[in-house]
């Protein structure tokens, strides 16, 4: 019969037992115990609890922990574990960095990722110069055929609003590189001849950047696809000098097709985007993975060490 | 403390490992006692008494005094709590030791029979004991450990509660409900107690 007494009573009951309670406690619950047998029932039951643990088997140790002096000596040189635990991670922290980075840039795998990434002021600089590549050919060589070829290839190149007609024409520019190609086209002779400038106020007109980046661009490569004749209606002021430094490429540019000056304008473009922001951080990469490299070979030599002391 | 407890154990916090070998061998079957309660398995039991003592010999240098005999305890039962931690994360099933007869596992305890005693002794003793495991392992980690360290270890309450760091307040409300359990769980293994250990309503009777 299990007794039924309040967890209170317990509590001091199984303090009674081992004498942990107070003088006036344990004369108060003498008294108790002597008038209620069910509190004294309670009081047996913890005296048997107590017993069954008191006689249970005291087991003996199976054999003896003594530790030799080869346990120690293993253990003495623990100490080393976390400082190569702390290598190990910080190698895979780096391994992950470098991966990513190589990702972002592309520099270890080849790949103009940036430049295909195809940021904003990129593509204005090809939209740039493939409105000067358009207009260039026009006045030099007053014939219509080229110019198509070379509104096909942009068309094919850069589906972007072309501001070669713009500066020439009064009527609202064409959103299409086609349609201005064949206007360029049909009107290419009587053009003057355009400069850079009027490039740059294509680019205002159309909205299509205008950012320093952009005009740097244009201002900074010389266009050889212009010839130094003069013409009434152009503003050669800011491209003069240029374009006197640099007599011999118009038979160049009239020797090559229209694509293939588009073609490599749009190289140059990936390699400047190439050459320009990754290589800043080509240095920090390869600092990183020079890291990386000595934190692999201590983790290495610590799993040698390890190895051999265990 | 003993002077020479005390000796060998600065003998040890300065690198003898004699000195720290003569102290396992006086508490290491107090420290097996409380893993094997705490597990409840000898394999399980001789890993943490083990790792205790290596962990012990690690640390000597951070004992500050008090009882050696608490402190051993303290790092045991933490031992034994990290195992029960991580077997409550990947639960795995006990064996039995096997039969020598039949190379089959044993599921009796008789395989903790003291060959000092009578058979019969020896049986109640073995199924006491299996019925105070079994209600132990029922019981919650702090409960148990209250239990062990009390009443099978037989500490007194400011050393429970320096094992366990706990408030004094804490061990004394801890161990009534764990009593309260293992009244609840022991129903119908008194009659396997000695006639000296028998109720009182018995010996009315």
């Amino acid at each position: 019969m299990i007794s039924n007494i309040s967890p209170g009573d317990w509590e001091s009951l199984s303090a009674y037992v081992d004498y942990r309670l107070s003088e006036s406690e344990h004369t108060l619950l003498e008294g108790r115990l002597q008038a209620e047998p069910e509190l004294q029932r309670a009081l047996e039951e913890i005296r048997r609890i107590k017993a069954v643990a008191w006689y249970a088997t005291r087991r003996r140790a199976p054999h003896n922990y003594t530790l030799s002096p080869r346990q120690v000596k293993a253990r003495a040189a623990s100490p080393l574990y976390p400082a190569f635990r702390l290598a190990s991670v910080l190698a895979s922290v780096l391994f992950a960095m470098v991966l990513v980075g190589d990702f972002l840039t592309g520099v270890t795998s080849g790949v103009p990722i940036l430049a295909r990434m195809a940021p904003p002021q990129t593509a204005e600089i090809q939209v740039m110069e493939m409105a000067m590549e358009a207009a260039a050919p026009a006045p030099l060589e007053a014939e219509a055929e080229p110019a198509e070829q070379q509104a096909d290839a942009l068309s094919m190149a850069a589906p972007s609003p072309s501001p070669t007609e713009s500066p020439v024409e009064e009527s609202p520019p064409s959103p299409f590189l086609g349609e201005s190609a064949d206007v360029a086209a049909n009107q290419a002779a009587p053009y003057p001849l355009p400069t850079q400038s009027v490039a740059l106020e294509a680019m205002e007109e159309y909205g299509v950047g205008g950012g320093p980046a952009a005009k740097a661009a244009v201002t900074e490569t010389p266009t050889p696809t212009v010839t130094p004749k003069p013409t009434p209606s152009a503003t050669p002021e800011p491209v003069e000098e240029p374009l006197r430094a640099a007599p011999a490429a118009p038979e160049q540019q009239q020797d090559q097709p229209p694509a293939q000056a588009v073609a490599d304008a749009q190289a140059e473009v990936a390699d400047r985007a190439l050459f320009t922001i990754p290589y800043v951080n080509r240095w920090v990469i390869w600092g990183l993975e020079g890291l990386l490299l000595a934190l692999a070979g201590m983790a290495l030599i610590a799993a040698l060490l390890t190895r051999r002391l265990r | 403390m003993s002077m020479d407890e005390a000796g060998l154990i600065q003998a040890a916090q300065q690198g003898d490992l004699t000195a720290f070998n003569r102290l396992v061998l006086a508490y290491q079957d107090l420290v097996y006692n409380q893993a094997y309660r705490m597990m409840g398995e000898t394999e399980a039991a001789d890993d943490a008494t083990q790792d205790a003592f290596i962990s012990a010999y690690k640390h000597i240098r951070s004992y500050r005094g008090g009882s050696f005999k608490s402190w051993l305890l303290r790092i045991v039962t933490n031992a034994c709590y990290d195992e029960l931690r991580r077997r409550k994360r990947r639960p795995t099933q006990p064996l039995e030791p096997l039969d020598p007869e039949n190379n089959e596992e044993m599921e009796s305890a008789r395989w903790m029979v003291d060959p000092g005693e009578s058979p019969e002794e020896a049986l109640e003793r073995v199924e006491l004991d299996r019925a105070l495991q079994h209600c132990l392992d029922g019981l919650p980690d702090d409960f148990r450990t209250i239990v062990v360290l009390v009443d099978i270890q037989g500490m007194d309450y400011t050393e429970a509660a320096e094992v366990i760091k706990t408030p004094l307040g804490t061990v004394k409300s801890r161990l009534a409900r764990a009593r309260l359990r293992m009244r609840d769980c022991l129903q119908g293994v008194w009659e396997l107690l000695p006639t000296a250990f028998r109720l009182v309503e018995e010996r009315d009777l």
